[in-house]
């Protein structure tokens, strides 16, 4: 069952301004931010939203939550996205959205216990919003986004500007969420490591239109169908044995750095094998935040 | 409507409970409220040294009247006032009005109750105290049926009041920070405090058409002293009528113009 399906939405922003060149005259400057885009999405599926800054994600994703109008098109939704209060403690304004959604005392009351247990956040609700730290704070948002277990949860950045163990906690909490309660998920982030965990559907944005739809992995697969071989090069003879290799190669603090295109790496391995000591070896894929890169920059971006 | 009151309850008793931590602030801003009451009494008393009334209202009428002024915009105050600032200056700028844009409440209703003064009621205290001393003392003849049809006509002037302060900021939604025209309508709070009797007709007709701050204070005032007019009953709930669909259509069309802003 589809529980997004937005069809041929676009937004253009405008403003009038006076002109540069005629100083009476008004001119009504228009700016397109998102162009004719098409999008479906199935109960249950976490979907990454990704793009360069500016690219038109956020505005995609505010208008399937119903926050902004698009210019045309339709987008059905059913879901919302939270916002806490700044000058109170989480748990008042958690009540006030048991209000505001009609929560029934008794489920209200076990789906925070659960949430707070989940979210390890049982010494943090009853402290004003503004007191708790960048990611305590984030966990109080989900916890006040899920309070009413919406079918579409909208994360724009969920993990940004968090260290490594929390950004981490988010992550698991966001995959144990959407498998008990098979909440639809849309996330944007620049952090890949949010990608590569989450999301097995990447919608790609650019300048406001979708360039590509699909598999994360089949991308990457398609942008990097090359593996990275790294030769510990700690011995002179190590480091001569590797100058006589013919290959396009190059040496970084000490290490031999290799990409060789999938269909040559078995050869390749045959002879390095043969030439340096196996636990000086590595082969591994290219890093995925090089490959979104690459793609950003790509000035054809033929990947649908 | 059951659950619309329940919101309300929870967003009065979240501000009481942040206001009771700012004991220094509401102590402040009560005696800020009380000098300017005394300021005003003061003025009040030296313009009635020169004269024996206002357009035939003697100087406890007037008072009185000031004192609905000022009771009236005490309670704007406690439910509503900070909110719709809030909206004019930075809600729609900062793209946090998109709280208000997903719930499932009315979002005028809910961005006016976000920022409650709920301290503005000391205040209001002594106030009513005042008006109650001044109608006492004002030597005129209050019948039972005429407190009757003041309380009708200070209800329907706070529901106006408060519709008149929403169509204010609902220009914000296009001009994004706009806090002039609200300003504007603050200004014109100032004259709800004369009988009407003292302005030219020219501004007597803005006063009770296009901003109708009189209906507001004036016509509870003269009900309270003069015998139940039903004419103004009538205008005065077609008016509030046409105030609140006026709002609530403009709000609905600048939602649709609100672009939020970046994350």
């Amino acid at each position: 069952m589809n529980l997004i399906s937005a069809k041929n939405i676009s937004k253009k922003y405008s403003k009038l301004a006076l002109d540069p060149d005629h100083i009476f005259r008004i001119q009504r400057i228009e700016k397109e931010a998102v162009a004719g885009f098409d999008l479906e999405i199935e109960e249950g599926e976490i979907v990454g939203f990704l793009g360069p800054n500016g690219a038109g994600k956020t505005t995609i994703l505010k208008m399937l939550s119903g926050i902004i109008y698009p210019t045309s098109g339709e987008a059905i939704v059913m879901g919302q996205k939270n916002q806490l209060w700044w000058d109170l403690p989480a748990i008042d304004s958690f009540s006030l959205l048991k209000e505001i959604y009609e929560i029934p005392e008794a489920k209200y009351k076990k789906k925070l216990k659960t949430l707070m247990d989940v979210l390890s956040m049982h010494d943090i609700v009853n402290r004003r919003l503004r007191n708790l730290s960048l990611g305590e704070r984030m966990k109080c948002e989900l916890a006040a986004c899920l309070l009413h277990e919406p079918k579409v949860l909208f994360l724009d950045e969920p993990t940004i500007g968090l260290d490594i163990i929390t950004a981490q906690s988010i992550r698991n909490f966001i995959k144990e969420i959407n498998k008990i309660q098979r909440c639809t998920i849309i996330l944007t982030s620049h952090y890949m490591g949010d990608i590569e965990e989450l999301c097995r559907r990447v919608v790609i944005i650019n300048h406001g239109m979708k360039v590509y739809d699909g598999d994360f992995k089949a991308l990457i697969k398609k942008y990097a169908p090359e593996k990275i071989v790294k030769i510990n090069l700690g011995e002179k003879k190590d480091r001569e044995k590797f100058a006589k290799i013919k290959i396009d190669k190059k040496i970084e603090d000490g290490v031999g750095i290799i990409k060789v295109p999938i269909k040559k790496l078995s050869g390749l391995a045959k002879e390095i094998f043969g030439k340096f000591n196996a636990e000086h070896i590595t082969i591994q894929d290219p890093d995925t935040e090089d490959v979104i890169a690459k793609i950003y920059k790509g000035k054809e971006l033929d990947i649908k | 409507m059951k659950k619309y009151l329940k919101i309300a309850k929870i967003v009065l008793k979240n501000a009481y409970i942040r206001d009771s931590k700012i004991i220094g602030n509401v102590t402040s801003n009560l005696l800020v409220s009380l000098t300017e009451v005394a300021i005003t009494l003061t003025m009040f008393s030296t313009i009635f040294k020169n004269t024996d009334s206002l357009a035939g209202w003697n100087i406890y009428q007037v008072v009185f009247l000031y004192t609905l002024m000022k009771g009236i915009t005490l309670i704007n105050g406690v439910y509503a006032r900070r909110g719709l600032a809030d909206m004019a200056k930075k809600l729609i700028r900062t793209g946090e009005y998109d709280f208000y844009a997903t719930k499932p409440v009315n979002s005028m209703f809910l961005v006016s109750m976000s920022k409650p003064k709920i301290y503005n009621l000391l205040t209001l205290f002594f106030v009513a105290i005042l008006s109650v001393y001044c109608v006492v003392k004002s030597g005129m003849p209050i019948s039972l049926v005429s407190i009757f049809f003041f309380v009708l006509f200070l209800l329907v002037g706070i529901i106006l009041f408060y519709f008149i302060n929403v169509v204010s900021v609902i220009p914000a939604f296009w001009f994004i920070r706009l806090f002039s025209l609200s300003d504007v309508v603050n200004r014109f709070t100032q004259l709800m405090r004369y009988p009407a009797g003292i302005y030219p007709m020219a501004t007597k007709i803005v006063l009770f058409t296009i901003i109708p701050v009189l209906v507001v204070t004036y016509f509870p005032a003269w009900q309270l002293f003069n015998a139940p007019n039903y004419l103004y009953l009538l205008y005065a709930v077609i008016i509030t009528l046409i105030f609140g669909i006026v709002a609530n259509y403009l709000w609905k069309i600048g939602e649709k113009h609100y672009g939020s802003a970046s994350s």
